[in-house]
């Protein structure tokens, strides 16, 4: 009976093995047609990559966009606001005043109790008669306590005859405020409140502030009629005539100038307070610009040039599974759902350093590395002997991640078919990624609130799957540190909201729950296409620079 | 046993990257020949892809109708089976038999396809099938190629299954429960059935043959 069967085997192999027979026409006409289709979407997948970089690129520029247009608004404010000043100097210079104003501030500066004009000098627009004749030395000394000097002296032989009168009210009014002005007078003017230079001192700090507060004046008047000289640290200063000419004059000309108008500033400044004054004497173009970058940033509100976070990430992650019809090999029948029955159980966790760059008040972008750590643990299962890519009779161990083959080194060479039990299985992956994210914050007294979202390109840094076989009754441990199927690269994009409390001015303390998507697939010509998705709450401390 | 050795032959067949000819459809095409054939298609070129469709076509068409129960279905599966044979070429390491390679993508289709429906369970009595049956030799004689390919064809699916993969593709039967997601007592039992059905129909086919003779 058992030959009999054989038999029929036999009958039907002998006969069918080498049969032969021609499909329809219809069936390449068929395929034809889908050749078509597939040809589409197969270029569609070779771009794909194209596409995650470009994506990548676009996210880049349009942070750069953000930066730029930030910047360039702020540096439009100051050129308003400077170009007022140009304006006004453009205005007296063409009615033959020759005074040249820098004016950050359009307040008016008796604030604070500051004791401006106390001799009737008018402190809002002025008249200056001294077309022609002065020259107008205004230097801005910067002190411990920030002074403030202007020198007005005239040009032609009458250096000698200067008047210097330091309005000793207005300098102890400063004084009590920690203000100071000094309004220095010269011969020919004719009347004190046609004087128009003067500067308002702050109140703190150490530097001009040109901002739009009351409080916080500075006003910078160079008058002359003729071409004008400014007193610079620079041997010559460049500054802009009446006639709109430039005039390069020397600066150690005006310096004399300077020194002798300090010189005549009685005891309201102590002699040592004059030589700090005078080795810390700034230019005005110099104190503009500090102004300028000073206000910049006040007025950008960037809260910090750039933040380091360091941070750990437990995460819940799980693989969506997919069929790769791409392996030709024979499946077991619902090897998606059988490889997900036998890895229930999946470890990650993250840690790494994000920097932050603020692009303007709000907006933030995102990048630095992290290190990504999975181990999967693989239930006890049956796996069976196939060949491998060289044509040897192996163990072959499919998992999520990929597929190895496992050839034992005691025991007999397997057969195709035959079949080992695999337990105590583990894979573990780990992966450095460089994420790009772009990010908005919501403030809220101490704390802030910051959604943000990006896309990160991960690299496999380390593979491996450690099996116990048994086999009868020998056990056998294999470390395998080659997965076959694994991409070296995978996509995923992330998306979180920051919660952060600030600690102080340089440190938060950042807790972001976050959720990563895989873009693509960790593997290919495997079992099954597997996407990594996790959920997890990172905790960092955030460091302001 | 043979089955075994079948089953190498199918999946494991070692090439001879110099020597080895393939004859397909009549057509005697050498190993270097057809490696720039595929070379050709994974390039897309149709023209060449209609080459090696016409090359193989008909020997995969046998298999597939082995797989399927009629004729149409046989079609559909060896038309899935070309498009992953095209779409996936450039994954062929040219390091096996490249027939072998493709008949293991319609082999898969075909399992995918009965994957893919319910099964109604064929019950089969047994006791109904009598077997007189004393040798092949003159049976293989009378009995066609078709004939024998439509005995196949009849049997209820599971049973097809499991004795293709294990009477063609030579495997065994916990591969096959591992396969066909079924036990592998189930797997000998089907195949057991598979066998007793065919039996009964060469039989029955022989007689018919012989009463028309005399």
């Amino acid at each position: 009976m058992s030959e009999n069967l054989h038999d029929i085997d036999k009958l039907f192999r002998d006969s069918l093995n080498g049969h032969e027979e021609m499909p329809s026409n219809k069936v390449w006409d068929a395929l034809d047609n889908n050749l078509d289709k597939s040809n589409v979407i197969q270029i569609k997948r070779k771009y794909n990559n194209l596409k995650r970089i470009a994506v990548a690129l676009l996210l880049l520029l349009m942070g750069t966009i953000i930066y730029e247009i930030q910047s360039k608004k702020t540096a439009k404010e100051e050129v308003v606001t400077n170009n007022g000043v140009d304006k006004n100097n453009g205005n007296d210079n063409k009615s033959g005043g020759g005074e040249q104003k820098v004016t950050t501030d359009k307040t008016n500066n008796n604030n604070g109790g500051v004791a401006d004009n106390s001799n009737g000098t008018a402190s809002g627009s002025r008249e200056i008669n001294s077309a022609g004749k002065d020259t107008a030395t205004n230097a801005i000394i910067n002190s411990g306590k920030e002074t403030t000097q202007n020198t007005t002296a005239p040009q032609q032989g009458q250096e000698g005859n200067a008047v210097q009168n330091v309005d000793q009210k207005t300098l102890s009014g400063l004084k009590q405020k920690d203000k100071l002005k000094v309004k220095i007078k010269k011969p020919g003017v004719e009347n004190d409140d046609d004087v128009a230079n003067e500067n308002t001192v702050l109140p703190q700090g150490n530097k001009l502030h040109l901002k739009k507060s009351a409080d916080h004046k500075t006003k910078i008047s160079i008058k002359n009629a003729a071409p004008t000289e400014d007193v610079n640290t620079d041997k010559n200063a460049t500054v802009k005539s009446g006639t709109n000419k430039t005039v390069n004059a020397n600066g150690d000309e005006l310096r004399a100038l300077q020194n002798e108008a300090i010189e005549s500033i009685p005891a309201v400044l102590n002699k040592n307070e004059i030589t700090t004054i005078n080795a810390k004497r700034v230019s005005p173009d110099a104190n503009v610009a500090n102004g300028i970058a000073k206000s910049e940033s006040t007025s950008n509100a960037k809260p910090f040039h750039f933040s380091v976070m360091p941070f750990y990430a437990p995460q819940f992650s799980f693989n969506r599974l997919e069929d790769d019809h791409r392996d030709p090999g024979p499946q077991p029948r619902n090897g998606r759902e059988q490889i997900k029955e036998k890895e229930p159980h999946e470890k990650s966790s993250s840690f790494g350093v994000l920097v932050e760059i603020p692009v303007g008040k709000k907006w933030g972008l995102q990048s630095g590395f992290t290190v990504l750590n999975k181990e999967i643990t693989i239930e006890p299962k049956n796996i069976f002997a196939k060949l491998d890519n060289d044509g040897k009779v192996k163990y072959r161990f499919d998992c999520s991640s990929g597929y190895t083959y496992i050839s034992p080194k005691a025991g007999t060479t397997p057969v195709v078919g035959d079949s080992v039990v695999a337990v105590a299985s583990s894979n573990t992956l780990q992966y450095v990624g460089i994420p790009l994210a772009v990010n908005y914050t919501f403030s809220m007294g101490k704390f802030n609130i910051i959604p943000a979202v990006g896309t990160s390109v991960n690299f496999l840094t380390r593979q491996k799957i450690e099996t116990e076989l048994v086999q009868g009754t020998s056990k056998e441990k294999q470390t395998i540190s080659t997965i076959e199927g694994l991409k070296k690269t995978y996509f995923n994009a992330f998306a979180g909201i920051a919660l952060e409390y600030n600690v102080n001015k340089r440190i938060a303390v950042n807790l972001t729950p976050t959720g990563n998507f895989a873009l693509s697939s960790i593997n290919k010509d495997a079992a099954v296409k597997s996407y990594p998705n996790s959920f997890g709450v990172a905790a960092g401390i955030k460091i302001k620079f | 046993m043979i089955a075994g050795l079948g089953a190498k032959k199918i999946f494991l067949t070692p090439p001879n990257h110099l020597t080895f000819t393939l004859h397909l459809n009549g057509i005697r095409i050498m190993q270097e020949q057809l490696n720039q054939l595929i070379q050709h298609c994974i390039k897309g070129e149709r023209h060449s892809q209609s080459k090696l469709y016409a090359l193989l076509a008909p020997k995969m068409f046998a298999i597939c109708l082995r797989y399927s129960k009629n004729r149409e279905e046989a079609e559909e599966t060896l038309q899935e089976g070309f498009m992953k044979v095209f779409e996936n070429l450039q994954q062929f390491k040219f390091a096996g038999s490249f027939e072998g390679w493709v008949r293991r993508i319609m082999v898969n289709c075909a399992l995918q396809k009965f994957r893919g429906k319910s099964h109604l369970h064929a019950v089969v009595n047994i006791d109904d099938v009598k077997t007189e049956y004393g040798g092949t030799e003159n049976i293989s004689s009378q009995l066609g190629t078709k004939e024998l390919l439509q005995m196949v064809q009849m049997l209820p699916s599971a049973y097809r299954m499991v004795f293709n993969l294990y009477v063609f593709e030579g495997m065994k039967h916990r591969e096959i429960a591992e396969v066909l997601g079924i036990s592998e007592g189930t797997s000998k039992s089907n195949l057991s059935d598979a066998r007793a059905i065919l039996k009964k129909a060469v039989v029955n086919s022989a007689q018919i043959a012989k009463q028309n003779t005399n």
